[in-house]
């Protein structure tokens, strides 16, 4: 472990090449992120539950490159220095995913807005 | 104002309450986890309950029904009267039965414990005039007045001990005398101040809360969590208001930062009914005499000294030699906790040691851990940590565990 300097970043890196990797051998029933909300959830982590789908309706159409990014800026609280050491991509590019993926939810919250406003 | 723009955006998308991993998901990891443990020790039986012994002789490192250390502080305030009253109660009980649960394995040591197993249910019977049971189905432990027997009632074997070898049932030998104890807690309470040890009331119980950090050294963190005495735990005692009586004790241990208990005494029965076959030790079991008498015997009809004065790693070498050529005496000196057919049946008859690592030790285990790789005679390879120890009057290393 001597060639870790990060040991944080080192592990969510780990569990996510595991993670895919797991995926890949094994065949889910995969629900739609609009049917998660029918999970049943025990009730002390229903505060969660309905955060993390409040947060995966506003990413929703967003790529998952994207996504990632978001998710490791806004929930890990990770710096792009950081984000750009995990995901093993340049800074830049990390912060230029960010940038683009915010735009678009604000252009999708400006269209819900608009859409809101003529239908009053 | 696209700035104030992109900051009401990252709230948003920032969660309003913090994730972390539900209990729900972490007994779901934790149960996977565990079908792909560490080598357990499990095949190889109480490979750690002489130095527990030993500890144990030591009256200041027991503490509390299963405090193996004592805990960083206690309470500020007189609770030793509630002690005493526990342990007064005690001289007018005609022996007890406890039942509690243990996050283990059925067969593994009675030490044994860890957060991602399954429950196994143990009832401890203790009887006024010394004999004792203690029965975790997969294991049994028992006194019958004259010796102490250990046996796997599923593989019809086990070991005949000396009489004082009750730290053979570690940490739960504490129960063998309640009294005792809670005694030794009265005195520990009255001449201690501090500030990890809380008590809180009820109209009809008392609740001791203690907060213990995990004994040894985890610079090598093998051994962390396979005990109690190797975690971090919190451990709560209740008594009755009425008469001091204990009537119940858990202890819990955090994994991923979520609460896991460990153990859990539900019930003692007081003045419990006890027949003469409680302790009727069974007739069809494969007895191992490890009695001094008995142990000073094998000395010498045994090569002991082929494993005295060298380094663990030289005895593991040896050790696979010897299994490889099937040499029994070698093998009966170094493996003397374990029938050799037992060995022979698990496939290590003709096996090879193919890579050996770096012995290492951790926790408060006294002896020490060598990874291994071996290839069977059937060719499959497999992966053991061996736990040997040179404690013994022979100075010679003897495997206690995970082969």
């Amino acid at each position: 472990m001597r060639h870790v300097n990060q040991l944080e970043h080192y592990l969510i890196r780990s569990v996510c090449n595991k993670c895919r990797d797991y995926q890949r051998k094994k065949q889910y029933d995969l629900v739609p992120i609009e049917d998660a909300a029918r999970i049943p959830v025990p009730e002390s982590d229903r505060p969660m539950h309905e955060e993390f789908l409040r947060i995966s309706k506003l990413l929703e159409d967003l790529p998952e490159q994207q996504q990632e990014v978001v998710r490791l800026k806004c929930t890990d609280g990770l710096k792009f220095r950081e984000i750009a050491s995990v995901l093993e991509i340049p800074e830049a590019t990390a912060k230029s995913r960010y940038r683009y993926a915010i735009e678009h939810i604000q252009d999708k919250l400006n269209k819900t807005s608009k859409n809101h406003e003529t239908e009053q | 104002m696209k700035r104030n723009n992109n900051n009401e955006i990252e709230q948003q998308l920032t969660p309003k309450c913090e994730f972390h991993a539900s209990e729900d998901l972490v007994g779901k990891v934790l149960n996977a986890a565990a079908e792909e443990a560490r080598p357990s020790t499990a095949a190889a039986p109480a490979f750690r309950w002489r130095a527990v012994f030993a500890a144990a002789a030591a009256v200041a490192a027991v503490v509390a029904l299963f405090i193996t250390v004592k805990p960083v502080g206690t309470p500020a305030y007189a609770a030793e009267n509630l002690f005493a009253r526990a342990a007064e109660y005690f001289t007018m009980v005609n022996g007890y039965s406890v039942h509690f649960d243990v996050r283990t394995e059925p067969q593994e040591q009675f030490s044994y414990s860890n957060p991602t197993k399954g429950i196994v249910h143990h009832t401890m019977t203790v009887a006024s005039d010394g004999r004792w049971k203690l029965d975790k189905v997969g294991r049994i432990a028992e006194y019958d007045g004259s010796d102490i027997y250990v046996w796997f009632p599923e593989e019809g074997w086990g070991w005949k001990h000396d009489s004082d070898k009750t730290g053979i049932i570690f940490p739960f030998d504490n129960l063998l005398d309640l009294g005792g104890m809670m005694r030794w807690l009265e005195e520990y309470v009255a001449g201690s101040h501090g500030a990890d040890c809380r008590k809180v009331e009820d109209d009809e119980t008392v609740k001791l809360i203690v907060t213990v950090p995990a004994q040894g050294d985890y610079s090598n963190s093998y051994m962390k969590q396979a005990s109690i005495g190797d975690s971090d735990t919190k451990q709560t005692y209740v008594f009755s208001k009425a008469d001091g009586r204990l009537l119940s004790a858990k202890i819990d241990t955090k994994v991923l930062g979520v609460s896991r208990t460990i153990l859990n005494a539900k019930s003692i029965d007081y003045d419990t009914a006890i027949t003469a076959s409680t302790f009727a030790v069974p007739m069809n079991v494969e007895w191992l005499d490890h009695t001094r008498k008995a142990l000073a015997g094998l000395a010498a009809e045994l090569p002991m000294g082929e494993f005295a004065g060298i380094g663990a790693e030289e005895a593991v070498e040896k050790l696979f030699k010897a299994l490889h050529d099937w040499d029994e005496p070698m093998l009966k000196a170094v493996l003397r906790a374990y029938p050799l057919k037992r060995i022979e049946a698990k496939g290590f008859k003709g096996c090879t040691l193919a890579r050996r690592g770096e012995s290492f030790r951790s926790g408060s285990y006294v002896g020490v851990f060598v990874p291994c790789e071996v290839q069977l005679a059937t060719g499959r390879k497999i992966k053991v940590k061996l736990a040997l120890r040179d404690d013994n009057q022979w100075h010679a290393w003897t495997v206690d565990g995970g082969i």
